[in-house]
């Protein structure tokens, strides 16, 4: 029972120096915002505490479990005989891990709001979903073989923004977000620890220069699967306004 | 209040299963953990479960309003540098507190013991910051938000030229990292009560974007610190 509170003292003094600088600076503004409505302080308080007690449980179980296993698991399958098989396995742990984040539901619901309907929240969830695992899998890929980072990054990023110049007005804003929100607790703890494991068996290859970076690539992800079907869309609308029909076949004679 | 735990409790174990399984999974066929380690991996995922339904709870009661309320007043009444004084200031702060910043000192010295944890932490706040700010900036002087995030990304990729380049990926990280479950709902809520009152455009509009924006701070300071290093 010790193992599992090892350094809690610690980590939870960390973690208060991080979150009382939050209520000094909402007490530092306090001249300016003037008297808070009275449920506000309490929610306030309770809302710190919350997030207190939260991370501090949270950072225990990703420091005692999340990280040394992932990394084990890392290590072991790129030190295994089919170091390949960390691709397949990319692909299947950035797909679960994606779903299971808990930002995406609320990602989904939001697009299904702003897309009036015509992306629902199911399939941007489950597109976003595969988006995620293919990117890993390509993480994977980059620990194998020493690919660089900026030479997926870059024509990533331009692909993405090229898509967003046919997507309608408040698509790119969104998409761009949605990579900063999946990227949440799991994918940077678990799978991040799962890449720099793999990397730091295999020789030759500097943990961290391929360890890292999956973060990055995860953050693309929802960004291409959003502006894809955002570009899909425009396109369209487009049409439809020219007066052309999307889907008309027209009579082979 | 036990319904609250108990929908809490379930929150906590839909976001943990499937890792769970897939450990367990791996454990009992190619990759065993030794011993006592399944167990110890399932309690680590049932804190981590659990402390990520706490936090998000703590986000929802209490961060979110606080930032909807100071968002709101700031739109009101604020002028634009204190406006952009504040956005900086808390977002800086709130990075500072997220458990995902800690997560990316912690991966970071791990690789590179001399790295300075308090270093990594003070520039990636300060850059969440200063991106904040350039948000509020941007809603006040109405610049598209692609062409924005366009420019800043080609800043970024030139930038990273110049620095070693074993140093790009960690910078690059940092961005998604940092924005986490506690600063990307309060900076939301923020920006959100600011563009009501001073956006040029479709406020709606204008509220998203943001957290593209803020993942843009920690790897700009994070490749500047590689840079004069």
């Amino acid at each position: 029972m010790r193992v599992y509170f090892a350094g809690i003292g610690e980590l939870a003094l960390e973690v208060l120096t991080a979150i009382i600088p939050i209520a000094a600076a909402t007490i530092l503004l306090r001249p300016i915002t003037g008297p808070f409505p009275p449920g506000l302080v309490r929610r306030t308080v309770v809302g710190l505490a919350l997030t207190f007690a939260g991370t501090v449980l949270f950072l225990q179980g990703v420091n005692i479990g999340f990280l040394p296993v992932g990394e084990l698991i890392g290590t072991a399958l790129a030190s295994g005989p089919r170091p390949g098989l960390l691709v397949p396995f990319g692909l299947w742990l950035g797909f679960v891990v994606a779903l299971a984040e808990p930002a995406l539901k609320v990602l989904g619901e939001e697009v299904e709001a702003v897309s009036e309907g015509a992306l629902s929240a199911r399939t941007l969830t489950v597109a976003t979903a595969v988006g995620v695992g293919f990117l890993v899998a390509v993480a994977m890929v980059r620990v194998l073989t020493g690919i660089p980072l900026l030479a997926i990054l870059i024509p990533g990023y331009a692909v993405a923004f090229l898509l967003s110049r046919w997507a309608p007005p408040a698509y790119p804003a969104i998409a761009f977000d949605s990579g900063g929100v999946v990227t949440g607790p799991i994918t940077v703890t678990f799978v991040l620890a799962v890449t720099m494991g793999a990397a730091a068996a295999r020789e030759g290859r500097d943990p961290l220069a391929e360890g890292f970076g999956l973060v990055a690539l995860v953050l693309l992800a929802p960004s291409l699967s959003v502006l894809g079907f955002g570009a899909l869309i425009g396109l369209r609308e487009r049409r439809k306004k020219r007066g052309e029909e999307p889907l008309v076949h027209p009579p082979h004679r | 209040m036990k319904r609250l735990a108990g929908q809490l409790l379930r929150e906590a174990f839909a976001t943990i299963a499937p890792i769970g399984l897939t450990v367990a999974l791996l454990h009992v066929t190619f990759i065993p953990l030794g011993e006592g380690g399944l167990e110890r991996f399932l309690v680590a995922a049932l804190f981590v479960g659990t402390g990520i339904a706490l936090f998000l709870a703590g986000v929802r009661i209490g961060l979110v309003p606080l930032g909807e309320f100071i968002g709101a007043i700031l739109g009101r009444r604020g002028s634009r540098p204190f406006i952009l004084l504040t956005g900086f200031l808390l977002g800086a702060v709130v990075t500072a507190a997220d458990p995902d910043a800690q997560v990316l000192t912690t991966m970071v010295t791990s690789i590179m013991p001399e790295a300075s944890a308090h270093v990594i932490v003070t520039a990636v706040s300060l850059g969440v910051g200063a991106l904040v700010a350039v948000s509020f900036l941007r809603v006040f002087l109405n610049i598209p938000m692609p062409i924005l995030l366009f420019g800043l990304y080609v800043l970024l990729f030139a930038l990273s030229f110049f620095v070693p380049p074993a140093l790009v990926p960690v910078a690059f990280d940092a961005g998604g990292v940092t924005t986490g479950p506690v600063l990307t709902p309060f900076i939301m809520a923020l920006s959100v009560g600011v563009a009501a009152d001073l956006s040029k455009g479709d406020p709606l509009a204008d509220s998203f974007g943001l957290v593209a924006l803020a993942c843009v701070g920690p790897v700009l300071a994070l490749l500047l610190l590689a840079l004069f290093r």
